[in-house]
This record gives C-alpha cells, structure tokens and sequence, in this order.
C-alpha cells in the first residue's frame, strides 16, 4: 500500500500535478517515513523530469510544473528535517525573479536530497558572460566571489 | 550587384557577387551611435527621426547589406494595454516589459476588452514607422527593407505576459495560453501590415526567442507553430512576399528537427537564420542542402565579434565560410543574439569585411586575388 503511495506521487511530482501535496500529507498519515518519500518519490520523480528534458518532451513549463509540486510536498516535509542547514559548500548563484527562484528550489532539493556539495556543481563563465555582466549589469556574482566555493 | 539583387541572389540560389551580411538588431545601431535608448525612447514615442538616422549611419558606416527600418524592441503596443517599459540606463539588449499587461489570469477579459490594437494608437509605433518611411526613402529600391516581429508564444509574451507566467500557464492552462498567442499573433499581423504600408520591400523576418530554449518540440507544434503558418501566410497574400525566421533553441534532436522541418515545408518558412548552437557545417548539411532553403551562418560562439580583436574575427569568419563548402549557394552571414549591442562597430565593421572578403563568389576566389 505505501508502495503504491510513494509511486503515485512520484508520478504525481514529475507531472506537475497539483494533488502531490495532498498525495504527500496522505503518505505521511499512513507511516511512510520522510526519508522513504525524499528517496522514493522526489528523487525519482526529479530524476524522470532529466530524463523527459533528455527525451525533448519536457522544458521549461515541464520542470516548472513538477518544481512546483517539488516544493509543496517539501512544505508538508520541511518539519521532519527541521535543523538539517544546507550545505556550505554549495555555491549560491544570487539574483531575482522567478527563475533564480527555481534555480534555488532545485539547488536547495540537490543539496538535502542527494547530498551535491560545492565540487559536484561547476560553473562556467566565459567571455559573453563576462560582457553581459559589465554591459548589462545582470544582479549576479561569479563564482569565485561567492562566500562558498 | 545592388544588396537588393545579392539577397535575391541568395533566395534563388545563384551566385551573389559576395556574401550578404544580415544587420544586429535591435540597440547595436543606436549606441553605435553613441546614444542611449532613453536617448531615442520613451514609454510613450520613439524618436522616428534619430531612429533612422542611426540605422542609415550604421548601415554604411560597418557595410551591412540592408538596414533595419527601425528600432523593433519588445515595448510595441504594450504601453496602450496598460503594460510599463523598463528602458535600460546602460547597454541593455532592449527596452523591456517592467509591469506586464496581463499579472494574473483574471486580468484577461478586461484586457481583450481593448483588442484589436490599432499599431497607430501607440506613439512607439508611429515613431517607428516614420524612420521606416524615412530610410525607405533613403535608400530607394536598391536595398531590401525587410518588414519585422514576433509571433505566436512569443508575441504573446512580449505584449502581455511575462515569461515565468506564461510558460507556467503553458503547462496548467494551455487553452488561456492558445488564446493569448491568437490575439498577439493578430497584433503582430496589423504591425507588420503597417510597416509594409510604411515602405519595407522585402522580406518578413519573424523572430522567435523560445524555440526549444523555453519549450518542448510539443508545445512548439501547438504555440508556435500555427501561428507562424498565420503570419507567412498573410504577409505572401497580402504583398506577395516570403517570410525568413530567426528562432532560439537546439534543434538537433530528432523531435525539434521534425518540429523545424514542419516550420518550412507546413508552415512555409523560405529561410532560416539559427541560433548559436547550429554551426556552419549543421546549418549546410541539415537545411540547405536537406531542403533547400537559404539560411544564415554565425561565427562560432559570440566572443570572437565581442572581444576582438579584427585579426581574430576575420580568421573566425574565414572558417566559417569554409566550412560551408562549394558552390556555397544560399547562405548569407548572420549575427548572434549573443553579439551584444554594444560590441564596437569596429568589430562589427571587421566582421562584415570578412565576410565580403572571404564570401566573394565563387567561394574560394579570394585566394586568387
């Protein structure tokens, strides 16, 4: 049974569903540990959402979709994992606006799902990066002005 | 030959006397020129005159081919719906959408209230078109004067809706997303009518900046698509004229090379101008000689262009246009969107050099002289 519940919002997460959260508080009620749903519904689900981006069937609405269900089942997880910090040493890429907001969520869910520290992660700024950011003064910082490499 | 008779050239697969340069859009004229956009723009007017007198400098001043009629950004007809700009102090890419028209879903019906859109009611437009009429006059008929816009998802982007929320809505409300892309794609209509009526005589030339960038080959068949077969289609009916694309976006993966391949031979796009990701060797070997259509190239990667030096942009163009091969029929030399606008004009002058240069037909012949 809770097979069967860890599945359906596994499924439920990779399409962006908007009952995940309700699949997540169901699952919880019935002893599925938070550990369990982390490993065996968001992981995978993230994990199908690389392979349809692979697979030229998802893109940006896709992944919004599903990040958005992530986080509203990392809401009803969040008071099991009350005291666990990210990571120090991953490397935080600052700005505004919605997509530095699901950048963060997917940054936030590597780090406390499966562990990424700052040397899995490896950005690259090349010379038209360079120029966009004197030209167009893009709010970001480069890496190796980050407090955390 | 005039650059008229070389893009016709060109399009017909015959030789040009050299390769043609497709000009940057957008702001690269206007800080050529040493202005700023606040200098030419405001939220309400475009400055038609300085517009046009920057485009026509630019044009001779680095050699490009043809001008561009005006100064197109993604402001057009947004302020008149109620929407704000956000025009940069410093060497922003474009003016953009600061408030966007539409900030919820239920803003829709009192927005389509005020649709259609009459191009004319919006001073941005008219400014727009009076440096259309300006450097239509200027350069007579021995230059194209291509008319330009957005369609479909991205038009409806741009006039209403900003990105985050349309794609969102991409996903959980398609049905909004298919009526928001049919009302912009009629404003993108009357606005290219206008600048035909305004005096471009030449080709349409329809941007498309989410591709497979934002969206999937899927969602590109149903927001993309369609649309783009409306715009073609209208602008052969109506002046007898073919449509060239530049659209963002990988599409070296069998579902977005299907997706390409349905945007030519379904929707009847006659020439295409790629993005960075489709170097020389893809562009020839997929679309040129596959289907047989014009396309442009690019330099590898946009630093060359950016960065300088000429030495190094003139190699880069050499290598480009070797790789394309003989007879090298169909191609014309084209810019990245990542050639940011405020790239000297010295780069820009040492890139379309090169390309008349190293581009001399028959391909090859420099080596000769």
């Amino acid at each position: 049974m809770s097979n069967e519940k860890v599945e359906a919002l596994a499924k439920a997460v990779a399409l962006g569903k908007a009952d995940a959260q309700k699949l997540a508080q169901e699952a919880l009620s019935s002893k599925v540990a938070p550990e369990e749903i982390l490993k065996k519904a968001l992981i995978p689900a993230m994990k199908k959402v690389g392979e349809g981006m692979q697979e030229e069937e998802y893109a940006f609405p896709e992944i919004q979709s599903a990040v958005k269900a992530l986080q509203s089942v990392l809401d009803v997880l969040r008071p099991a994992f009350k005291g666990a910090s990210p990571s120090a040493a991953i490397p935080k890429w600052e700005g505004s606006g919605e997509l530095y907001e699901l950048g963060g969520h997917l940054v936030n869910f590597l780090d406390k799902g499966v562990g990424f520290k700052g040397y899995d992660l490896v950005l690259f700024f090349d010379e038209s990066i360079r120029g966009l950011l004197e030209q167009v003064d893009i709010p970001c910082h480069k890496q190796s002005e980050s407090t955390h490499k | 030959m005039t650059p008229k008779e070389r893009l016709a050239a060109v399009d017909e697969f015959r030789e040009p006397d050299v390769m043609p340069v497709f000009p940057r859009i957008m702001a690269q004229a206007v800080y050529g020129k040493g202005w700023m956009l606040k200098d030419i723009s405001t939220q309400t007017e475009i400055n038609g005159e300085k517009v046009a007198e920057a485009f026509l400098e630019s044009m001779r001043t680095i050699g490009y081919d043809w001008p561009f009629g005006g100064y197109m950004d993604h402001g057009f007809g947004v302020p008149p719906l109620g929407g704000t700009l956000k025009i940069p102090d410093k060497f922003g890419i474009s003016v953009s959408i600061d408030e966007p028209v539409i900030k919820d879903r239920s803003d829709w019906p009192s927005v389509q209230k005020k649709l259609p859109l009459d191009p004319m009611k919006d001073g941005r437009c008219r400014g727009t078109l009076e440096s259309i009429k300006i450097i239509s006059k200027d350069i007579g008929d021995t230059h194209p004067l291509f008319a330009a816009y957005y369609t479909g998802i991205t038009a409806a982007n741009i006039l209403f809706r900003k990105v985050e929320a349309l794609t969102l809505d991409a996903s959980e409300d398609p049905e909004f997303v298919d009526e928001l892309c049919k009302a912009a794609t009629v404003w993108c209509n009357d606005w290219i009518r206008a600048q035909y009526e305004a005096g471009c005589n030449s080709f349409c030339y329809l941007g498309d900046h989410f591709g497979t960038d934002l969206i999937s080959p899927k969602m590109g068949e149903r927001f993309i698509l369609p649309y783009i077969a409306d715009t073609v289609a209208m602008v052969k009916k109506e002046f007898g004229q073919k449509t060239y694309l530049h659209i963002h976006g990988n599409f070296k993966g069998p579902k977005a090379y299907n997706l390409l391949e349905r945007l030519v031979k379904e929707a009847g796009v006659a020439g295409l101008h790629m993005d960075e990701k489709h170097d020389p060797k893809w562009i020839r070997e997929n679309i040129v000689e596959k289907w047989h259509i014009p396309a442009g190239i690019i330099v590898h990667g946009a630093d060359p262009i950016v960065s300088g030096p000429p030495e190094k942009i003139d190699s880069h163009v050499k290598e480009a246009i070797e790789a394309i091969g003989q007879p090298g029929l169909g191609y014309f030399m084209a810019p990245s969107c990542q050639v940011l606008p405020d790239t000297p004009n010295a780069h820009f002058k040492a890139w379309v050099d090169a390309t008349h240069k190293y581009g001399k037909y028959p391909l090859g012949s420099w080596k000769q002289a």
